[in-house]
Parts: structure tokens; C-alpha cells; sequence
């Protein structure tokens, strides 16, 4: 389940909100000031109302005290109605004003006395009119005398200054509080501001430093891909950036897994080719051993036949030398020439060609053998190499003991092998060994095998047939297993195949054939075979086989 | 001016071609101070004896006629082996063999040979490259001091 994302919209929202949120709280705030702003000054202005209406109703008391003296004066009735009619006057106006302050506790307490003073007043102005308009104008001057009602007038003068001062207290006191109100707004106003602009700046800063901050780790990614580095963890969050950086490793995973991939292919190509370069060498010494090999048998081929040609024509030569000689009289001279001919001369070129001839089958003989080694399908088996060794030695007993030689057979492992192959090595090794012994010494032969390690089951078996013959001089050791090499021509016939033969068929076994040899001290072949057939399997015909084989037929 | 006998040292394993090239040489003239050898060897050995006592035996004017493929030492290092020599390096040799490898050939004149014949199946080139030996061999039996 993937968590609800925030997504880079939604941080912008946000970003937005905050301060708008702000704003709106901010606002309400403020109105919520600027009613009691108006609050405040509502109550200035209705202080200076219940001042003002103080005043008129003042003021409408002090004309009623005029007209009352005025009637006294001159007893005219217009001012007993200006009389009735300011008493009603004074009347509603003080109820104005006592509804005006009703809501101050202490103003209606002290309306109260302003109201029962200037009740007295009016009370006292309409008993004296009535007074004097029933004509009791003693009683009327004795009042006046009196001072009553001047008593009275002063007592509610002093009742509405007092009202008029607490009144002007309370101004006083409520402009300070709107004055207090309206520093207390701008200041709210201004820091308001302030704090709104700094949060939008915070939350901008907040906004940009997430996105941009994290973008950056983004592109150092993609650096980091481009120059095949690892990539850190992945960053924080759940919005696109954080997708896009997921992407990023997953690429980085790809490229990476790809580079693992190429570097496989890479090695694989190279053992491939280091195998291919191998091979193509291995191709290549046998194409060089292919050519040697041609080389060797074109002169091998020609040089009997340089003889069968020459002898051929010399006997021609010898032959029409003897018919002029035969045509004319045979002086004693010609008679000695031509039996020279007839009996030097012919029969040498005739016993040189047959030579020549017998030499050519041996080699052609020898070459259709070698060819037949490389050529002929194997049976391997276990074989047990002593009974074989004996059966060699056995057959060549009538040699042995004309060389008067001694061989000594050790005791023999088992090798896989053909059984006829195997018989095939060991004759060559042998006969050479028995063939090519010092006359000056007893021959002494030695077949046997070398030791192994006892862990080193798969290895291969190592034999070896050693003589103390004439031994092999060491710039001849290389071509001993060359075709057609001969060294000691002199010693015994052969066409130089044998060690050729016995090559080619320990390395169709899978095996191989080298030498140690001492000029003069003698010889030690060994022969290396496989113990099993999964060690090493025996090599199908191979096409180079085939191709030499064809060589060979031309020849033939 | 009478001409010093030339001669002719023949190292060559083969019995018919030893034959052949000895009766075409008698054939064309030249039936004094015949030697043939069987390989490289002995050809060395002769030459080495011929250095101290033998001197006179052999005459002073030689030429080595070489057969390349020998047992033993063969012709290409009997070559190198002449030429390498200050005491023999003097001699001419001509190399003989049945092979017209070019290869080879190259082989035999770097190393120093004189003159190299291919020892053709056909007869009558045989004989025509003997004889062609033997005008070079008339040139040879100059006095000593004009062959090189």
C-alpha cells in the first residue's frame, strides 16, 4: 500500500495557504478590533450627546426661572403658558435624557437627584403662579423674599454640575480609550503585515529549499550515473522528485547490471579469442609441419627418380654406344669398350634403378602406413602393456640375440589404449633401440614405467623403453619425429617413418612422445597414455588428417 | 701457362646420384681429382685434414660440389660451416639438390655459395647443368690468383 503522495502541486498549495490562512485569521482579527473601535467611539459621541442635552435641559430651566420672573413682574399670562409649556418641555426632555443614561448605574443614581431637584424647581414655579393668580400676592412676596426658590435653583444648578463632571469624566476617560484603540489597531495592523510578509518568505524559502535542495541531489544523481559512480540512498519523500530519483536508480541498477553483462560478454569474447588465436597457432605449426612434411617426401620422391631417369638414359646411352660399337669391326679397343658396357657400365645403371625403384615402394609403402596411423579407426580398451611388451620382444628374439643384447622388462601398468596400436609403438620404439645399438658394448634395453604419485590417479601413465645405444646428437633431437629424418642411415635400413608413426599415434591417443638422449651413452623414449578414456578421449579423425591423406594419395 | 689440376669434392648420400654426376663429369672432360664423401661430416673432416698434412694430396685448387638434404651434417650447414672458416671460406662451392625451393636457394647464396643446381628429373637438363658446371669449372683452373 502506497502512502497518500504529496506531490509538488500540493506543496505549492500549501505554500500558498499558509500565508493565506494567515491572512484570513489576521482579517477577522482586525474587524473584530474595529468593531470595538466603533464601540468606543460610539460612546465618545454619545457622552458628548448626554452633555449636550444636560445642557438644554439647563438651559430650558433657567428660561423658565426667567419667565416666571418676568410674570411676576408684569403678570402677564403669556408667560404662565411660556411657564406650562417649558415645565411640559423640561419634562420630556429630562426623560430623553434619563433614557440616555440609563445603561450608567452611577449617572442614573445621580440623574435621579438632578431629576427629583429639578422636579422641586418646576413643583415651586407652578405654586407660585398658582399663588398669584389667586391673588395672594403677600404670600407671594414673602416667598420671594424668602429666596426659597433661589435656594431651590442653586441646589439643582449644583446637582447638574456634578452630573455635567462625571459626564465629562467619562468623555475624558473614553477618548483616552479610543485614542488607546487606535494606536492599538495600527500597531496590529503593521505587525500583522510584518508577520505576513515574513511568513510568505518562509514558506517560500521552505518551498524552494525542499524542491530545489533535492532537485540538486537529483542531478548529482544523473552526474553520478553519466560518470558510473554508486548512487547514495534515495531521497526523502513521496513526491515527483522523489519518483524521478527512484527512476534514477532504477536506470543506475539497469546500466549497472548491463556494464556486468558487457564485461561478461567482454571476458567470454576474449577467451574466445585467446582460444580461437590459440587454435590458429596450433593450425599453424601444423600447417608448417604439413609443408616440412610435403617438403620431406617431394624430395624423397624425386631423388630415386633422378636415379631411374638418369640410369635409364644412361643405359639408352650405353646401349647405342654398344649397337655403333657391334656395327662396326670391332677393333681390339672397341672390343674392350664394349665390354665395359656390357659388363660395367649396363648392369650398374640396371642395378641402380632397381635400387631406385625398390626405394620409391618402400617410401611410397611407408607413407601409405603413416597415413593409414592417422586415418585408421581405434578400439581403446584397457590394456595390460606387459604381455605386449613380451610378445615384441619375442618376435625380435632372433635380432636380440645376434646384437647380443639384453632386455629387461619391468613390471607394467595398464593403459587404454587399441591393443594394436599400442603393439605398434612399442615394436617401433624397440626395433629402434635393438637396431641402433653401440657394436663397441653390450646392448642393454630397458623397458618400464616412472613412478607415480599416489593421489595423481588421473594422471597419465608414463612409459618409457631406454637403451645405451648410439644416442642422438642435440641438434638432432628435434627432427627425430620428423618424417623421412634419418641419422643413422648407415646403421640400418629404413625409410625414417617409424618415430613419424609412432608420434602420430600416441597423439591420436590422446598421449604424447618425447626423448632424452646422450650422444654415444644412448637413448630413453617415453610414451605418455592416458589411464582412462574420460581423462582423455581419443580425437576423432581430424580434417588436417584427412587433407594430409589426400596429399599422400597424390603422391601415390 | 700450365693449369693447376682442379680438384673436384663431391659430398652427396646418394650412391646413383654420387654416379651419375662422376660419369657426366668424366663424360664431359674432367676425370682428374675426383673425391666423393657420404655426408656433410666427413666432407668437414676432409676438409680440415686437407688444412694440415693432406694439403698436398688434394691439390690446392678445389671445388665443393654439395648435396643439401644429408644425414648427419646436411649441405646448408656444411656451407655455413665452409664459409664461416677463414682457412675455407675461399673454396668455391656449388650447392646441388632436387629441390627448386626458392626459399631455400635464397638460403644457400646468403650463406655464401657460388653457384646452386637443381638436380632436375630430366635427364638431358642434368647433363646440360654438368656441363655448364664444367665451362665453370675451365674458369676455375685459372692460376690461384685470379679467383677472387
Amino acid at each position: 500500500m502506497k502512502p497518500r503522495r504529496v506531490t509538488i502541486l500540493r506543496k505549492g498549495l500549501l505554500v500558498l495557504a499558509l500565508p493565506l490562512a494567515y491572512q484570513a485569521l489576521f482579517i477577522g482579527l482586525l474587524m473584530k478590533r474595529q468593531s470595538d473601535h466603533h464601540q468606543s467611539l460610539h460612546w465618545v459621541v454619545h457622552t458628548k450627546d448626554v452633555l449636550m442635552q444636560t445642557d438644554t435641559v439647563y438651559r430650558m430651566l433657567l428660561t423658565s426661572q426667567s419667565n416666571l420672573r418676568a410674570y411676576m413682574l408684569t403678570k402677564d399670562e403669556l408667560f404662565t403658558r411660556e411657564l406650562a409649556q417649558g415645565s411640559q418641555t423640561i419634562a420630556a426632555e429630562l426623560g430623553k435624557l434619563e433614557h440616555m443614561v440609563s445603561d450608567h448605574p452611577k449617572q442614573r443614581d445621580r440623574f435621579t437627584r438632578v431629576f427629583e431637584k429639578a422636579r422641586a424647581r418646576l413643583d415651586y414655579e407652578s405654586w407660585i403662579v398658582g399663588l398669584s393668580k389667586n391673588g395672594e400676592q403677600e404670600r407671594v412676596q414673602q416667598e420671594l423674599q424668602n429666596l426659597t426658590g433661589q435656594a431651590i435653583m442653586e441646589a439643582l444648578s449644583e446637582e447638574i454640575a456634578l452630573f455635567r463632571d462625571s459626564e465629562e469624566k467619562l468623555d475624558a476617560e473614553r477618548l483616552t480609550a479610543l485614542q488607546r484603540s487606535n494606536q492599538t489597531q495600527n500597531s496590529l495592523l503593521l505587525a500583522g503585515l510584518l508577520v505576513n510578509v515574513g511568513i510568505g518568505a518562509l514558506a517560500a524559502n521552505m518551498f524552494s529549499r525542499e524542491i530545489s535542495s533535492r532537485i540538486q541531489v537529483v542531478t548529482e544523481n544523473t552526474q553520478r550515473i553519466s560518470r558510473g559512480e554508486a548512487l547514495p540512498s534515495l531521497i526523502t519523500g513521496s513526491d515527483e522528485i522523489r519518483e524521478l530519483d527512484e527512476q534514477f536508480h532504477l536506470l543506475a541498477d539497469h546500466l549497472k547490471s548491463a556494464q556486468l553483462r558487457e564485461r561478461i560478454y567482454q571476458e567470454a569474447l576474449e577467451r574466445r579469442a585467446e582460444e580461437l588465436s590459440r587454435a590458429n597457432l596450433d593450425l599453424e605449426q601444423k600447417n608448417q609441419e604439413i609443408e616440412t612434411f610435403v617438403y620431406s617426401v617431394s624430395h624423397d620422391l624425386r631423388s630415386p627418380l633422378v636415379n631411374l631417369q638418369g640410369f635409364s638414359r644412361e643405359l639408352d646411352m650405353a646401349r647405342s654406344e654398344l649397337d655403333l660399337l657391334l656395327a662396326s669391326d670391332l677393333t681390339p679397343e672397341a672390343q674392350r669398350r664394349a665390354r665395359v658396357l656390357s659388363q660395367r657400365d649396363m648392369p650398374e645403371s640396371v642395378q641402380f634403378i632397381q635400387a631406385a625403384v625398390t626405394r620409391l615402394s618402400h617410401i611410397i609403402d611407408a607413407l601409405l602406413r603413416l597415413s593409414r596411423a592417422g586415418r585408421v579407426e581405434y578400439r581403446p580398451e584397457l590394456v595390460e602393456v606387459g604381455p605386449v611388451i613380451t610378445r615384441i620382444v619375442e618376435a625380435m628374439r632372433g635380432t636380440i640375440t645376434t646384437r647380443r643384447a639384453e632386455v629387461s622388462i619391468r613390471p607394467l601398468p595398464s593403459v587404454w589404449a587399441d591393443p594394436t596400436a599400442l603393439e605398434q609403438i612399442f615394436a617401433n620404439l624397440i626395433g629402434n633401440a635393438v637396431n641402433y645399438l653401440d657394436p663397441e658394448r653390450p646392448g642393454k634395453i630397458e623397458i618400464g614405467v616412472i613412478e607415480r604419485k599416489v593421489d595423481g590417479n588421473e594422471d597419465p601413465v608414463t612409459l618409457y623403453v631406454k637403451d645405451n645405444g648410439l644416442g642422438i646428437a642435440e641438434a638432432y633431437l628435434p627432427k627425430v619425429f620428423a618424417i623421412f629424418q634419418r641419422l643413422h642411415s648407415d646403421v640400418a635400413a629404413g625409410e625414417g617413418v617409424g618415430l613419424a608413426l609412432v608420434r602420430r599415434v600416441v597423439e591420436r591417443h590422446g598421449g604424447k612422445v618425447w626423448v632424452e638422449s646422450t650422444q654415444g651413452v644412448g637413448s630413453t623414449f617415453f610414451v605418455s597414455l592416458p589411464v582412462a578414456s574420460s581423462s582423455s578421449p581419443l580425437p576423432v579423425v581430424a580434417p588436417r588428417k584427412e587433407r594430409l591423406h589426400s596429399t599422400i594419395s597424390h603422391v601415390h | 701457362m700450365s693449369t693447376e689440376p682442379v680438384t673436384i669434392l663431391l659430398a652427396e648420400d646418394d650412391d646413383g646420384h654420387a654416379h651419375l654426376v662422376q660419369r657426366n663429369l668424366e663424360r664431359a672432360g674432367y676425370l682428374n681429382g675426383f673425391l666423393r664423401v657420404r655426408d656433410g661430416q666427413e666432407l668437414l673432416d676432409c676438409l680440415n685434414s686437407r688444412g694440415d698434412s693432406h694439403s698436398q694430396t688434394l691439390g690446392d685448387a678445389l671445388v665443393v660440389l654439395l648435396d643439401i638434404n644429408m644425414p648427419r651434417i646436411d649441405g646448408i650447414e656444411t656451407l655455413r660451416q665452409i664459409k664461416a672458416n677463414p682457412q675455407t671460406h675461399r673454396i668455391p662451392v656449388i650447392m646441388l639438390t632436387t629441390t627448386d625451393d626458392p626459399r631455400e636457394i635464397n638460403r644457400c647464396y646468403e650463406y655464401g655459395c657460388n653457384v646452386y643446381i637443381t638436380k632436375p628429373v630430366d635427364y638431358e637438363s642434368f647433363i646440360d647443368a654438368i656441363r655448364r658446371l664444367g665451362l665453370f669449372l675451365q674458369i676455375v683452373q685459372r692460376p690461384r690468383q685470379d679467383l677472387r
